[in-house]
């Protein structure tokens, strides 16, 4: 039995305004469901309620950063735009948003 | 009944940099689409953001420059939203951790001291720019991962004109410091503008109302008067609960502000810490290299030009008013021009010309500062003079050449020999007794009239004091 809800689902979705279709809400739950079962699983391990919640992999700083002067390449348009699933010119095309 | 309008602005500025915040693309403005653009900044699985070293700089200079409280670490967070000008699916950009926090500035608003406080300074990255067609949009990401600084102030400013003042005053700083060029015709500035309106004795805030993405200053001038407008015309007539807490844009056809999303369509941002991006330490040798590098900023240099230069606070506030002018008048002072003599070609005459056309920069014009300071140099060694001097002005304008190829080229030099100027003088007095006869009987207008007379028989080349005196001792 699930956790997640079909409404919750679409609460989700809809604040991260996008729309699912039925076979997305269904793959969605399902993922949800085996994000759920990893946690428990974590949550197993002994003394896990005394490590602090973590932003970063690893415990580590930088002291030096890029330097403004290395500049890429251009990239051939046709390179840049090989996996676009619909192009304009030079542009990616995409259905129509609202402005 | 007086209320009182409480403004606060979020004000997004382009910063100048050679490539974008986090990837090596060039950071640029070009016309052709999606040809300033790496991996990165089309969102691409895989790449990783790296970040410039050269904007973290020149956010926390800012910061300083701003009196903020700066952080012990570099970090940025991520802000979710789903949008095609966003192809990661969250900007990466500083919320929990700006690199400015709690600062204030003081400006000039009508001749009276402001003091603005600084809710925070954050650096982030620009989104793409979308093209809307008839039934598709189209993708450019040559602006994506532009680097940005956003500033917000408190809820603290009152009006339009303060709102304005203000927004000069941090545009100057970021021309002054070259952090930004600030163009609006590039796109360059954004602000997202807070407006609401409250009784004028009583303690309680109004309801806000947010006008996102007003491009202008001029259009954020019109979007504050209009929502004050609106909104004390709904409390006035009994009607303030139709001012509720919404997004608005401005509309610059109508004039008007048009009603975007309510608070409970709000967006949850769902932001978490960049964990891609790993905390750079910010060290008190870093803070003391850029402390020491702040350039001389817009206010500075119009305090040296009244004590230094004596200048009138009307002519420093003109020069400084746009940097290039104020770098113009700089370098002809540097090249040895009198300040003062500096200061009144480039307001009347070099500004004029700036000003006949739109998009016209002193920059472009033919005359540079050595040109002007060789001007006022044949002046000065009364080589030519004043109204000779004018004269060329215009010349160099018309045929682009020196001011000492002018001069040349039409024989302008003062007329140095004294036995030149004696005969002609001698000339003048002979064809004009009744003038002398009148100077005589106490009309002395007329002596002006005698030099004028000099002055048309040299064809402008006499030196007009030494002509006087001369005069003056030819009348005794």
């Amino acid at each position: 039995m699930s956790n997640f809800t079909e409404e919750m689902i679409d609460d989700y979705a809809n604040k991260l305004l996008i729309g699912l279709t039925l076979e997305e809400r269904k793959m969605i739950q399902q993922e949800f469901d085996d994000i759920e079962h990893s946690m428990e699983l974590i949550n197993k391990i002994d003394g896990i309620k005394d490590v602090e919640p973590q932003s970063y992999p690893f415990e580590m700083e930088v002291t030096d950063l890029r330097s403004d002067d290395d500049v890429d390449e251009e990239i051939p348009i046709d390179v840049l735009l090989r996996n676009a699933g619909s192009v304009d010119g030079r542009e990616v095309e995409v259905p129509k948003v609202v402005g | 009944m007086a209320y009182k309008a409480v403004i606060g602005l979020e004000f997004h500025c382009e910063m100048k940099s050679h490539t974008k915040v986090f990837s090596g693309a060039i950071n640029g403005f070009s016309k052709k689409p999606n040809q300033l653009v790496s991996p990165l900044d089309m969102g691409f699985p895989g790449t990783l953001p790296v970040l410039n070293k050269e904007c973290v700089k020149k956010a926390i200079e800012m910061a300083m420059i701003l009196n903020c409280k700066i952080p012990e670490y570099m970090e940025f967070d991520r802000k979710n939203y789903f949008y095609p000008d966003l192809p990661k699916g969250y900007q990466l950009t500083q919320f929990f951790n700006p690199v400015g926090t709690n600062g204030k500035v003081i400006i000039e608003v009508n001749g009276e001291e402001k003091e603005v406080l600084i809710h925070d300074i954050h650096l982030e990255e620009d989104s793409a720019s979308l093209d809307h067609l008839y039934d598709t949009s189209n993708i450019d990401y040559n602006r994506s991962g532009v680097p940005l600084l956003e500033l917000v102030t408190e809820p603290c400013l009152n009006s339009a004109d303060e709102a304005i003042e203000f927004l000069e005053h941090i545009k100057r700083i970021y021309e002054y410091t070259d952090i930004s060029e600030c163009d609006t015709k590039k796109g360059q500035i954004r602000a997202d503008v807070n407006v609401s309106i409250m009784d004028e004795d009583s303690k309680e805030l109004g309801t806000k109302v947010e006008v996102k993405n007003v491009n202008s200053f001029d259009s954020i001038r019109k979007t504050i008067n209009y929502e004050i407008e609106r909104q004390t015309k709904l409390k006035e007539s009994g009607h303030y609960d139709e001012v509720v807490q919404e997004t608005r844009r401005w509309d610059d056809e109508s004039g008007t502000t048009i009603h975007m999303r309510s608070k409970a369509d709000a967006i949850d941002y769902k932001y978490f810490t960049e964990p891609n991006i790993p905390r750079y330490k910010i060290t008190s040798e870093l803070l003391d290299d850029i402390r020491k590098n702040i350039p001389m900023l817009a206010h500075e240099r119009k305090e040296k030009y009244i004590n230094e230069y004596n200048l009138s606070l009307y002519d420093a506030k003109v020069l400084v008013k746009n940097k290039d002018v104020s770098d113009y008048f700089e370098e002809c002072v540097s090249l040895g021009s009198d300040p003062k003599s500096a200061c009144n070609w480039i307001t009347t005459r070099v500004l004029a010309e700036v000003n006949k056309k739109d998009d016209t920069s002193i920059k472009d014009i033919f005359i540079t500062p050595s040109m002007l300071a060789e001007l006022i140099k044949l002046i000065e060694d009364k080589k030519i003079t004043n109204n000779q001097g004018k004269e060329v002005f215009s010349k160099m304008l018309e045929e682009e050449i020196t001011p000492l190829e002018i001069v040349k080229k039409y024989g302008m030099e003062v007329i140095e020999d004294s036995n030149l100027i004696n005969s002609l003088i001698d000339e003048v007095l002979n064809e004009n007794t009744k003038a002398i006869e009148d100077y005589k009987n106490g009309r002395t207008n007329m002596l002006d009239y005698l030099v004028g007379q000099v002055m048309r028989k040299s064809r402008g080349k006499a030196n007009p004091v030494e002509a006087k005196e001369k005069l003056l001792e030819k009348l005794k």
